[in-house]
């Protein structure tokens, strides 16, 4: 009889999963499942609403998230007005995706992934969060939450409020940065940077030692990968065109544009998640399977133009590899974008022309369908919109980051099952604690945003499950 | 609505005295809203409580929370103290008051007397404006804050 093993719900993510683990007969591990249980339905509903709210409503796909879907939707109302934004708005829409990057990594570093790093996989799960962290490294802790508060507090400067700001619209945003924030982010600007210093010094500490072999076992398989970059090939993040590259590095397409995404891009689905499975389609399903997000960026990218950042990156190139293929290294990516984030933001409000007071250029509709794109924390995102001609939305196309990862986290925890499931699984054998959260830890490398992804209400568990071959569940854990 | 000075930072967040008022809820499912009305322009609002204001709270000479409140039935607003919890009981996805507290004494070395003010909110489904039950019920919770405010209130109190 063929069994399977369940995680479920699957923890310290955004959004509500589990996995399965399907055994043979024998007890041997055949297939792993990542499957995302929740479904909303934003492409639908948003059908019928003028264009311009794009911004507002697309945002409350999530709460973690919310700029990268303004930055998107506002984009895409550009190419429908048919204008060029004011320069001092682009740069504030810049230096508003900077500050969500850099909010976003700092959550999934500190808040979600570091207390495995910290406290250790066996350690006491009930501990084993954030809040095991504060007590356990007080000073560690308090600094990551401060990095998230400033990444947060720059959203709030720019669009008056820390998530769901409706702030970028279609031809610019709506008001200039004020010269208290500035002020307020340069005075900032060295604890930030002291905090992503310490992180990665204990980071790189921990992946010469007790982080060596996930590093080798956590998703480590070649793939393409896929990002934004500038003309030059360099790291981008709201503007640019798309890349890809293999796993030996090799470009494979260059400076794609997003308005033929669907030339390139084409989605799956299993009957078992309601996450759709988006590959290249040149290469077909599952084999164009590909990976998004900071690693991808760092992997498609020829350097990041900045000095430190460029420094770590040729570190983290060094460590592990050009391009680098384990999925553990999205955790060493994240801390090298958050210095690039901090260079970039540093640079940008230096810079006259942020302050400048013209940040929306006014047009009618001009356009029944357009194709924005952006890099979210979580990797490039896109907004396809059709509309009638009183720009009324005919269509809605939302391809999310997480689900273009969605092979690879598949992948990525069969990988880990395999390295640390007992092969055959014994008859009416536990399953230890231990083992089930590197299953989970897999998926936390891509730190998904199911919310997001399946345009979904989100929940935060999830739930692991060991499966018989007729179905039947033989071992089952449920976290909250 | 945008609070007044630095936001998340918790500065000039302050009603006077040291008083911090924190107002949860999602001001567009209904009832969930009242913590936003009776704290607008007096302190900071939030859909949820997160780490990142422990570090207001530890600013503050004194604390209360406002929130809706799931009550019994025939149940008024309530205001009562919070005590700090231990930081890791419960799932890590949710701060509740204690557990805001518990950051703020670990994290910034502050034990800071806190009450929250909790509202019967009877509909919350989409939509901005309360229900009729719950308008019912402002009067009230207005006068349990201005007396918390003048500090009169050490003990759990019902309007």
């Amino acid at each position: 009889m063929t069994r399977t093993v369940v995680i479920d719900p699957v923890t310290r993510i955004e959004g509500h999963a589990k996995i399965t683990l399907h055994l043979d007969a024998g007890g041997h591990l055949t297939e792993t499942r990542f499957h995302v249980v929740e479904y909303r339905g934003f492409e639908k509903f948003c059908e019928g609403r003028p264009f311009t709210e794009m911004a507002g409503l697309t945002a409350r796909i999530c709460g973690i998230c919310p700029v990268s879907h303004l930055l998107a939707a506002a984009k895409t109302g550009d190419k429908l007005l048919a204008v060029a934004i004011p320069p001092a708005a682009a740069k504030l829409r810049r230096l508003l995706n900077l500050a969500q990057l850099t909010q976003s990594h700092a959550l999934s570093f500190f808040h979600l992934s570091s207390p495995d790093f910290l406290l250790g996989w066996e350690s006491d799960p009930a501990r084993r969060n954030v809040f095991g962290l504060m007590a356990a490294d007080p000073d560690l802790a308090r600094a990551g939450i401060r990095l998230r508060q400033f990444g947060q507090q720059i959203l709030e400067l720019l669009g008056g409020r820390k998530i769901h700001a409706a702030w970028a619209v279609p031809g610019g945003v709506r008001s200039p940065l004020s010269q208290e924030a500035k002020e307020w982010i340069l005075e900032r600007l060295p604890e930030a940077r002291a905090t992503v210093t310490l992180a990665l010094d204990l980071y790189k500490t921990l992946l010469d030692g007790p982080l060596a072999k996930e590093q080798r076992v956590f998703g480590d398989f070649p793939s393409l990968f896929m990002g934004l970059v500038t003309p030059e090939g360099l790291w981008e993040h709201i503007d640019g065109r798309i890349r890809f590259v293999d796993a030996e590095g090799a470009i494979v397409a260059d400076q794609l544009s997003e308005d033929d995404y669907a030339d390139f891009l084409a989605e799956a689905v299993e009957p078992w998640s309601y996450l759709k499975f988006p590959y290249y389609r040149p290469l077909g399903y599952p084999e164009g399977i590909y990976r998004v997000g900071p690693l991808a960026r760092l992997n498609v990218c020829e350097g990041i133009g900045t000095p430190w950042a460029d420094r770590e990156l040729a570190e983290l190139r060094q460590r592990s590899g050009r391009p680098v293929t384990s999925s553990f290294a999205y955790h060493h990516a994240r801390l090298v974008e958050i210095v690039a984030c901090l260079e970039a933001i540093e640079a940008l409000v230096q810079d006259p022309e942020l302050m400048h007071g013209r940040v929306r250029s006014r047009a009618s509709l001009n356009r029944n369908e357009a194709v924005g794109v952006s890099e979210a924390p979580r990797g490039t995102l896109f907004h396809h919109y059709r509309v009638d001609d009183d720009g009324l939305l005919t269509g809605v196309n939302l391809i999310i980051a997480t689900g273009q990862n969605n092979l690879a986290m598949n992948r990525t925890v069969h990988q880990i099952a395999r390295e640390y499931i007992p092969d055959p699984v014994p008859e009416g054998a536990e399953i230890p604690e231990a083992l089930l959260n590197r299953v989970e830890a897999g998926i936390r490398c891509f730190d998904p945003c199911l919310s997001c992804s399946t345009h979904a209400a989100g929940q935060m568990p999830l739930r692991l499950q060991l499966l018989a071959a007729d179905g039947a569940v033989l071992a089952e854990r449920t976290r909250g | 609505m945008r609070p007044a000075g630095l936001g998340a930072s918790g500065i000039g967040h302050s009603s006077g005295g040291g008083a911090l008022l924190i107002g949860i809820g999602n001001p567009l499912r209904g009832d969930d809203g009242v913590g936003w009305q009776l704290v607008a322009g007096r302190g900071l609002v939030c859909h949820q409580l997160t780490p990142e204001l422990a570090e207001a709270v530890a600013a503050a000479e004194r604390l209360l929370i406002v929130d809706a409140w799931l009550a019994p039935p025939g149940a008024g607003p309530l205001l009562r103290p919070v005590v700090p919890a231990a930081v890791w009981q419960g799932d890590s996805h949710r701060v509740d008051p204690p557990r805001l507290l518990a950051i703020a004494a670990l994290l910034f070395d502050r034990r800071v007397p806190a009450h929250e003010l909790l509202v019967p909110g009877f509909d919350f489904s989409c939509g901005e404006r309360f229900s009729p039950r719950l308008r019912s019920q402002l009067p009230a919770a207005r006068r349990l804050l201005n007396g918390w405010l003048a500090g009169s209130a050490a003990e759990p109190c019902r309007a």
